[in-house]
C-alpha cells in the first residue's frame, strides 16, 4: 500500500518536468509495481517451485546421521522432556547372518485408519500395535523400502507452540519410495515425549512405543550391523506399506 | 420266676426291634427336617492385570476381587529399581461399573503420573493419580478430570481421555451437550487448568 501512495505522488511531478517520456516510464514503473505486488500477494508456490517438505523441518538431512546426546533436554508441546539415556557400548541387539534367506518375505503394515502396524514374515504375524502417524503433516500412504536404521538421532522442526526439538530419537527405520525420496525423512521411529498412541501426534512419521519401536527394528531388514545401518543389493531393507486415511 | 423272666426278656426283644424298625425312619426323616447344606463360599481369586510402560521401566498392577455385586479394585506400581510393588489406589465399585487401564495410562517422560478409566455407569469417569501414591496436586491424592472439567465448561461433555500429549497434558476429547462434536483439550495435570485447542485429536 505505501508503494501505490509513493508511486501516487511520484507521478504527478515526472509528468510537469518530462511530459514526452511520461508513457514509457509510466509502463516500465507499473510493471514493476505488478511484480512486486504479485510478489506480496500470490502464494510462493505460484511463482517458485518449492521443494517438498521434509518431515523433520528443521533437523532434515542432519536426521539421517547417528547421534546420541544424553545431557540435552527435548522440548515437545511446549513442554521440557528428558530423552531416555543411550548407550552405544550396550550390546541391545541380536546380530543376524547379512543376506540371511528366512529374513525374506518381510513387510510392515500401517493402517492410517485404525492407527496399527502390522509386521508380517510371510502369512506370520510378527508384531502387531498402535502407532501414531501425522497430525501436523500427514503420513502419506505408498509403498516405500527401509533404507537406513540409526539406533538413534535427534528431530527437530515445527515452529511456535507446534515447535519440537527431540535428541535420542530411538530405534529409527528410514524408508522412501521413488515418489517420496530418502530426503522426504520419513521414518518408522520410538517416541518418548508422548504417549497418545493410536491416535495421530507425529509430523509425518510413525510413532510407536519405545519398546515396540525396538522389537520391530531388531525384526526388519537389513540386519542390523552397527548403530547405523544402510539397506543395500544383498540386504535390502523391508517393504513398509501406509494405507488408509487418519482420522 | 423263670416265667417273669422269660416276659421280662420277650419285652425287652420287643423294645429293642421296635426301636430297631424306628431307627430308618429317624434317617429317613433327617433330610426333610436339616436344610440341604450350602456350599461353604470359596472366594474367587483376584485377576490380575499388569500393564507397563512404554519405556518398561514401570509396572501398573490392577488386582479385582469381586466380593459379591461389587468389585474391589486395587492398583500397585512397581519400578525398574524398587523391586517391590507399592499399593497406590484401591477402589470399589458396584456392577456393572468397573474400572480399566488405558493402552496410554502412563505419563511419558519418567511416568510420574498414569490415568484410570471408569466405565459402566452412564459417561465415562478418568481419574488421574501419581506412580508414587503421592497426591496429585495441593491435597488432591487423586483427580477426576470430569468434575474439573463440568466446573469449568458447562457446555461441553468429555467423550475420551485418549492419552498424553506430554509429561503433564492429558488429550481430553468433547462433545457439544447437544450430540455434535466439540473441541479437544489439554489437561494440565500440574496446574489442574484446560486449555482449548484449535485442533482435534480424534
Amino acid at each position: 500500500m505505501n508503494l501505490i501512495k509513493w508511486y501516487s505522488e511520484l507521478m504527478p511531478k515526472q509528468k510537469n518536468k518530462t511530459a514526452g517520456k511520461c508513457g514509457f516510464s509510466h509502463l516500465i514503473a507499473l510493471m514493476g509495481l505488478v511484480v512486486v505486488l504479485a510478489f506480496i500477494l500470490l502464494p510462493n508456490s505460484y511463482l517458485i517451485k518449492k521443494k517438498p517438505p521434509c518431515a523433520n523441518s528443521i533437523s532434515c538431512t542432519q536426521s539421517f546421521g547417528l547421534k546420541v546426546e544424553n545431557d540435552v533436554v527435548g522440548i515437545f508441546n511446549g513442554q521440557k522432556i528428558t530423552p531416555p539415556q543411550i548407550d552405544l557400548a550396550q550390546k541391545e541387539t541380536p546380530t543376524r547372518v547379512l543376506g540371511d534367506s528366512a529374513s525374506a518375505g518381510k513387510r510392515v503394515e500401517v493402517d492410517l485408519t485404525t492407527q496399527t502396524l502390522k509386521a508380517y514374515e510371510g502369512d506370520k504375524l510378527f508384531m502387531e500395535t498402535l502407532i501414531s502417524s501425522g497430525k501436523w503433516f500427514p503420513t502419506p500412504p505408498g509403498e516405500y523400502d527401509v533404507w537406513v536404521k540409526l539406533r538413534a538421532t535427534r528431530m527437530s522442526g515445527g515452529e511456535g507452540a507446534d515447535y519440537y526439538d527431540l535428541p535420542n530419537v530411538p530405534y529409527v527405520m528410514f524408508f522412501y519410495n521413488k515418489d517420496v525420496g530418502r530426503m522426504r525423512g520419513f521414518s518408522l521411529h520410538g517416541a518418548y515425549w508422548h504417549n497418545n498412541f493410536g491416535h495421530p501426534m507425529s509430523h509425518g512419521c510413525v510413532n510407536m512405543r519405545i519398546a515396540d519401536a525396538q522389537k520391530l527394528y531388531d525384526w526388519i531388514n537389513p540386519p542390523t550391523k552397527s548403530n547405523t545401518t544402510y539397506a543395500d543389493k544383498d540386504n535390502p531393507g523391508t517393504k513398509v506399506i501406509i494405507y488408509g486415511q487418519a482420522p | 420266676m423263670v416265667k417273669r423272666l422269660s416276659l421280662f426278656f420277650l419285652f425287652l426283644i420287643l423294645v429293642i426291634g421296635l426301636s430297631a424298625k424306628r431307627l430308618p425312619v429317624q434317617l429317613s426323616m433327617a433330610p426333610l427336617v436339616s436344610p440341604i447344606p450350602t456350599p461353604t463360599p470359596v472366594p474367587e481369586l483376584p485377576k490380575v492385570m499388569n500393564v507397563e510402560s512404554p519405556d518398561m521401566k514401570q509396572t501398573l498392577t490392577m488386582k479385582e476381587q469381586k466380593n459379591g455385586s461389587s468389585v474391589t479394585h486395587t492398583f500397585l506400581t512397581s519400578g525398574e529399581k524398587e523391586h517391590a510393588q507399592q499399593q497406590v489406589f484401591t477402589k470399589t465399585v458396584d456392577l456393572p461399573k468397573t474400572i480399566t487401564i488405558p493402552f496410554n495410562a502412563w505419563s511419558p517422560g519418567g511416568n510420574k503420573y498414569f490415568f484410570l478409566k471408569e466405565t459402566g455407569s452412564g459417561l465415562d469417569s478418568y481419574i488421574v493419580l501419581t506412580s508414587l501414591g503421592k497426591p496429585v496436586a495441593r491435597d488432591l491424592q487423586t483427580v477426576v478430570v470430569e468434575e474439573l472439567f463440568a466446573q469449568k465448561y458447562a457446555d461441553y461433555k468429555i467423550t475420551d481421555v485418549t492419552g498424553w500429549a506430554a509429561p503433564t497434558l492429558l488429550v481430553v476429547n468433547t462433545d457439544k451437550l447437544d450430540g455434535t462434536v466439540g473441541p479437544s483439550f489439554w489437561f494440565d495435570v500440574a496446574s489442574l487448568s484446560f486449555t482449548r485447542l484449535s485442533t482435534r485429536f480424534n
